[in-house]
């Protein structure tokens, strides 16, 4: 069974992120389900969703301690859900931090120890997608980066990605190619790092 | 024969083109929303948005009567607007298939409550499909329009957000033709027209329906027995049947397809195989009720929650499965509720009102956000239209100094929906209504679809637009003002004018949302951080690319959409649009 949950703010692309790895799986030959929320709980505000894949998969939803990986997309958010990774299990963490407006309004801080403590609680892989996404020169596709190295933990093939890809996505798809490419060879490298430091 | 991986919503829509379809109309609701939009992208279909639900089902029962197959579809709360048609409209004699799809949201993820829409099946003496994924949702929705045209009923498809809005494997087939030439004028008034002496006959008539529809339940083979292991026998509908497979793999369970009216024989032979009988349903005990006055014994909802989503671990821990210890979130960190956007041409208007104020009699929309700090500026929302009926009567009662502070805000869409009608009652009772209209161009909350008002249909195409300001003078009203609430003084004049007048009086406060596609967004603003002040005024229009670092205000510059509000409330000249000069 393949557990992901994928987390953000509204607004970040967390649904077309989930959205291609679901259809990543299906294209590898899983059956799937992924669920999201719409409406107001998506205007800037904290977002969730999973994605599930294996023989049969029953309920859309997955329940605290029972994700193999969280996705996350902004650092707060990735804390936030750290729960729902169960024990053993790997956080892909983008260091993007957005305040949320508790913060702006000075009535809350935004924790410094955000990495420190998902670290706490699940294997984690840190990733500045934004510096990735700048370094290809592509700025706005820092998402699909952090898509790339969670789908190298989610047994789909590179080939697979690029293909769900290109059915899900109406506009830039170039760009969001070779984010994609960079982040799962990100990802590739963290399983074969991951796999020499606890072979078998 | 394709393999796609769909939501529900897109599922339901594919069944009804695969079904033979001709007309798909409804009003945007989460989670409904997207069945028209997929619909749309069929050209054989005529699909439509209508500007409310009662419009839409009206419509369709239309369509109907003429001999074509057509379907409703609404969020739960627009099945309460569409009711009257609902309930007459089971009486009628149709001719094509007539679908209703309910979406319900159970968690209010994004709803003003959580009602069980299934009760409306009881309540209008209809059948009712509960679909338990995206596959069921397609082959429910051609089954519906047989089982409609079968039994001469309007049939309802309930689904859940869980159904909606979680993508799984469809295999999709070819569409049915309709057969056109059965569509006919043909209509027989003793089964249309409700007057009394039809209607009397015609009730008669739903009751015997049922009786037949009761034998169908018992044989569909959309109501199944799954054999399993174990004393336990679940009885379940729905994204229920999900968590109960998920919760208790092996055990013996009744999946009900259509969940009204209830097979009770197949439920008996179930009950007789095992030693406890479980009924898991979200929200109402609408089966466990009914199983209970048939006289069986039955767990369900004394145990499992009435309110909120059921899930796996929920079962588990209350009926008696394998409980592992479940972590917990960490406490305390910074909540990152929903905000308006920035540049949301909403903003400057609830900024105001708050600055004014007014107590703000709200609506069903973006600017319901509003409520929150620091704009805390929505004092109502209610239901569709319900503000300005809201400000009309307090205005009624309370005496002209405090009746002056009531305003009304509604949005376009809303306004067409269901708001017309109370200015109207305003002006015919003359109270001195104060309306604000923020009219961004477009049903911005459910992500953009097309109203009377917007100047696209729901196919994309360009459709007559009508204009706010022009309606509201029509029903009465004679102070009428257009503004731009980017500028923030014209938009404060135009207020305080508002709010002096004797009679009832409108802004429209009108630019487009700045996430539709084509509208303009300016580069972000400036801060120049020697003169600002650290006074934080900049920081009470709640807009989410504005923070304050080191006892200064900053600029996200990848989040600002440069309406430059802020330029305008700074007290200092700390801030310039990103394309003005220092």
């Amino acid at each position: 069974m393949v557990n992901c949950v994928l987390v953000g703010v509204g607004g970040q692309g967390v649904l077309f992120a989930a959205k291609v790895l679901a259809q990543s799986l299906l294209l590898s030959g899983y059956d799937v389900k992924q669920s999201e929320v719409h409406g107001m709980a998506q205007r800037g505000g904290s977002v969730m969703c999973c994605v599930r894949a294996g023989q049969r998969v029953f309920a859309p939803v997955l329940a605290p301690g029972e994700a193999d990986l969280l996705i996350g997309f902004e650092s707060l958010e990735a804390l936030r859900y750290v729960h729902y990774v169960k024990p053993g299990g790997s956080a892909i963490v983008n260091m993007r931090r957005i305040p949320p407006a508790p913060v702006s309004l000075g009535e809350f801080a935004y924790p410094d120890d955000v990495l420190e403590r998902i670290r706490d609680r699940a294997t984690t892989y840190v990733i500045d997608a934004a510096r990735i996404a700048r370094d290809l020169g592509e700025p706005r596709v820092a998402n699909t980066v952090v898509l790339g190295a969670a789908a190298a933990f989610c047994a789909v093939s590179a080939q697979a990605c690029a293909d769900a890809l290109r059915a899900v996505a109406k506009r830039n798809l170039e760009p969001n190619l070779k984010a994609l490419a960079a982040g799962y060879e990100i990802g590739h490298q963290w399983m074969i790092r991951n796999q020499r430091r606890h072979p078998g | 024969m394709t393999k796609l991986l769909l939501t529900g919503n897109e599922a339901i829509a594919r069944g009804a083109y695969e079904a033979g379809v001709s007309l798909v109309t409804g009003y945007p609701g989460t989670p409904s929303t997207e069945i028209i939009e997929q619909a749309a992208s069929y050209d054989e279909i005529c699909v439509e948005w209508a500007p409310n639900e009662k419009v839409a089902l009206e419509v369709a029962i239309g369509a109907s009567l003429a001999g074509a197959r057509a379907m409703a579809c609404m969020k739960h709360v627009g099945v309460n607007v569409a009711a009257d048609p609902l309930l007459s409209g089971a009486y009628l004699g149709l001719r094509g298939g007539l679908v209703i799809v309910s979406a319900d949201d159970p968690g209010a993820w994004s709803s003003q409550n959580e009602q069980d829409n299934r009760n409306y099946a009881r309540f209008a003496k209809i059948p009712l499909l509960e679909p338990s994924d995206s596959a069921e949702c397609l082959q429910f929705t051609r089954l519906a329009f047989e089982i409609s045209e079968q039994f001469s009923t309007p049939v309802l498809v309930r689904t859940t957000t869980r159904i909606s809005h979680t993508r799984t494997v469809v295999t999709t087939g070819t569409r049915h033709q309709p057969n056109q030439s059965r569509f006919s004028l043909d209509l027989k008034p003793e089964e249309t027209v409700m007057v009394p002496a039809h209607a009397r006959r015609r009730h008669v008539v739903v009751e015997e329906r049922l009786h037949r529809l009761r034998a169908y339940a018992e044989s569909t083979p959309i109501n199944r027995i799954e054999e399993g292991r174990g004393d336990t026998g679940f009885i379940t509908a729905g994204i229920a049947y999900q968590y109960v497979r998920e919760a208790f793999p092996e055990a013996p369970v009744l999946k009900l397809g259509m969940s009204w009216l209830l097979p009770l024989e197949l439920i008996r032979r179930f009950a007789s195989c095992v030693s406890r009988l479980v009924v898991v349903e979200e929200l109402d005990p609408f089966i466990d009720t009914e199983l209970r006055a048939a006289g069986f014994r039955v767990t369900g909802k004394d145990l499992l929650p009435w309110c909120g989503e059921l899930s796996a671990q929920t079962l588990r821990s209350t009926l008696g499965g394998t409980v592992q210890q479940v972590p917990q979130p960490v406490q305390g960190l910074p909540p990152r509720p929903p905000v308006l956007c920035p540049g949301c041409p909403h903003r400057g208007v609830l900024y105001l009102l708050r600055r004014l104020k007014a107590t703000v009699m709200g609506d069903i929309g973006c600017y319901t956000l509003g409520v929150n700090p620091p704009l805390s500026a929505i004092h109502s929302c209610t239901c569709m239209g319900a503000g300005i009926g809201h400000a009309h009567g307090m205005v009624q009662v309370l005496d002209p100094q405090l009746a002056r502070r009531v305003v009304a805000v509604i949005g376009d869409s809303t306004f067409l929906h269901s708001g017309m009608t109370a200015v109207l009652n305003s002006t015919y009772n003359q109270a001195a209504l104060k309306l604000v209209v923020l009219d961004n161009g477009t049903t911005a909350m459910t992500g953009h679809q097309g109203h009377p008002g917007s100047g696209l249909d729901a196919k994309g195409r360009p459709a007559p637009r009508v204009a706010i300001e022009e309606v509201v003078s029509a029903l009465g009203v004679r102070q009428v003002v257009v503004v731009d609430p980017y500028d923030l003084d014209a938009t404060r004049e135009a207020l305080e004018d508002m709010l002096e007048c004797a009679e009832p009086a409108v802004v429209v406060a009108r630019r487009p949302c700045v996430l539709l596609r084509g509208t303009e967004r300016r580069p972000p603003v400036e801060v120049d951080h020697h003169r600002c002040t650290g006074c934080r005024a900049c920081l009470r229009l709640g807009c989410p690319a504005l923070g304050f670092r080191d006892d200064v205000a900053v600029v996200d510059e990848e989040l600002c959409n440069g309406c430059g509000l802020c330029v305008q409330v700074c007290g200092s000249e700390a801030m310039k649009a990103g394309d003005a000069q220092w």
